[in-house]
């Protein structure tokens, strides 16, 4: 079988660019951080990475959450104290804030 | 411009395209949009034609690409579909690419290299368009099974076009008609 | 010697009633209408119309082409959580965002195969020379088809130049006839055909558009 010059070159490239693609490509998909949410009916899972806003029903009213540039924090609720908004960003792992009357509990964790 | 040989002739490669093409959907496959570029196998045989003095030009070479992806759009069924705009862009860069290396690196290439350069530049742009439109980042960590098979039927179809080119009755047939035109 | 093998040809009755290149319009403009589809149910309801047109035209569904699309598409998007979650099985978290994403994708995709399955037929024109050329393609694709029962794996360069030989014979300079008299002009029963698919489609869009917009 004959091979010539550029034939193996061309083979190396798409090896080259094979081994390439799949180490970059096994670094990608593990890259956004999460936010979970815990309520009265279960969990929730956000990614950090896109800019979204939930909005959660619970035994006094609604709690706003925002995610964005790989952050979270309350925005609104309708709890009496409002601690959960003053509490501020949740960003690293295991940071987390509440809102207890409303039993909503944010935290960064990962995919599980 | 083009004569009714040249043209006949390009409506045959296509049709043996599309022969190809529904040949490979026969084959088993895991996700629907893994596909082994059978159907590439007139096109590079086509570039041998290209190097003679036939009538046949890089004009001719483009509209047989065109040609090969609409006949598969109209007989697969996918126009108006994602996997149809993919298979445009698919075609017609590594169509370019090959041409390109055709032109270039001969007489230190054959359709081996050709073959697997073609299959790595379809497959590469196939794989980067269908992961952000269609199944999202995930798809990463899978897709490196999408290109290693596809460059090893590259590897294959290119080893195939060269023996074809060699010993098909046909193939020379058709290229001597080719060359009783010029 | 080998038996030739009747293929079963189902009919296709819209082809009957509706000129091929209004079909393609027809098709053309239920596109932005199905794009517009802002839940999964009216995905739903646009692919089974699809499905009916496509079955009206003759073709068979593979339904198991589909389903392998839809279930791939749909796991790969699982990888990536969102929203509430449903269930977790070991490693993998399912939740309702990422089902709904996948599964929408993969219906807007089907819906996309089914209707091109339906609105292009082989009797399709392109104008201009890029039109005579796919109909000579077809033509010459049509007489492979009809050779390729003497394929054999075992010799497979002889088999295919025996085949090949026949129907694509080089050198071949005659226009082949693919102008098969007058162009099927369609009949008046093709307007409710067409007004009811664009109903189905467009109809809920509108629905939903006037519903939330007011």
């Amino acid at each position: 079988m004959k091979i010539l010059r550029y034939d193996a070159a061309a083979i190396v490239l798409s090896l080259v660019v094979f081994i390439l693609f799949t180490c970059f490509g096994l670094q990608r998909s593990g890259e956004t951080g999460y936010l979970i949410i815990e309520d009265s009916s279960g969990r929730l899972i956000y990614p950090l990475s896109e800019e979204r806003d939930v909005v959660l029903k619970g035994p006094v009213g609604k709690s706003h959450i925002h995610i964005e540039k790989d952050s979270a924090r309350f925005v609104h609720s309708d709890c009496p104290d409002g601690l959960c908004v003053q509490s501020g960003t949740v960003e690293r792992p295991g940071d987390w804030a509440a809102c207890l009357p409303n039993q909503v509990f944010i935290y960064i964790g990962d995919r599980d | 411009m083009y004569n009714e040989r040249v043209l006949n002739r390009l409506a045959m490669l296509g049709a043996l395209s599309l022969f190809l093409s529904t040949v490979e959907y026969l084959f088993p496959r895991p996700i629907p949009f893994m596909r082994l570029g059978l159907a590439n196998l007139p096109v590079i045989l086509y570039l041998d034609l290209l190097s003679s003095d036939s009538k046949d030009s890089t004009g001719t070479y483009f509209l047989l690409i065109l040609i090969k992806v609409l006949g598969q759009g109209m007989v697969n069924g996918t126009m108006a579909s994602y996997v149809f705009l993919f298979s445009l862009a698919g075609s017609f860069s590594s169509g370019l690419a090959m041409w390109l290396a055709w032109r270039y690196l001969r007489p230190n290439i054959s359709f081996l290299g050709v073959s697997v350069l073609g299959a790595l530049v379809s497959n590469m742009s196939q794989i980067l368009l269908s992961i952000v439109f269609i199944f999202g980042p995930a798809a990463w960590r899978i897709l490196p099974w999408f290109l290693g098979i596809g460059l090893g039927s590259g590897f294959f179809i290119g080893l195939f076009a060269r023996s074809f080119a060699e010993k098909s009755r046909w193939w020379k047939a058709l290229k001597d008609s080719a060359l009783e035109t010029a | 010697m080998k038996k030739p093998v009747k293929k079963k040809r189902r009919p296709d009755r819209l082809a009957r009633i509706m000129n091929p290149t209004v079909r393609f319009w027809t098709g053309v403009s239920l596109i932005p209408g199905f794009f517009l589809s802002s839940s999964l149910e009216l995905l739903l309801l646009h692919c089974l119309v699809f499905a009916v047109a496509v079955v009206l035209a003759g073709k068979r569904i593979r339904v198991f082409y589909y389903a392998m699309m839809i279930l791939s598409i749909t796991l790969f998007h699982l990888l990536n959580p969102v929203g509430r979650v449903l269930w977790e099985l070991g490693p993998v978290t399912l939740t309702a965002g990422a089902l709904e994403q996948g599964l929408m994708k993969g219906f807007t995709l089907s819906g996309l195969v089914l209707l091109s399955l339906f609105s292009v037929t082989p009797d399709l024109r392109f104008p201009g020379r890029l039109g005579g050329m796919l109909a000579r393609t077809m033509y010459y694709f049509e007489e492979i088809l009809n050779g390729r029962g003497r394929l054999e794996v075992r010799n497979i360069i002889g088999s295919m130049d025996s085949v090949l030989m026949q129907a694509l014979p080089p050198g071949d300079e005659s226009v082949p006839e693919t102008e098969s008299g007058t162009r099927f002009r369609g009949t008046v029963l093709q307007f409710p055909v067409i007004i009811l698919l664009e109903v189905l489609v467009w109809g809920p869009v509108v629905f939903f558009f006037f519903i939330v917009g007011l």
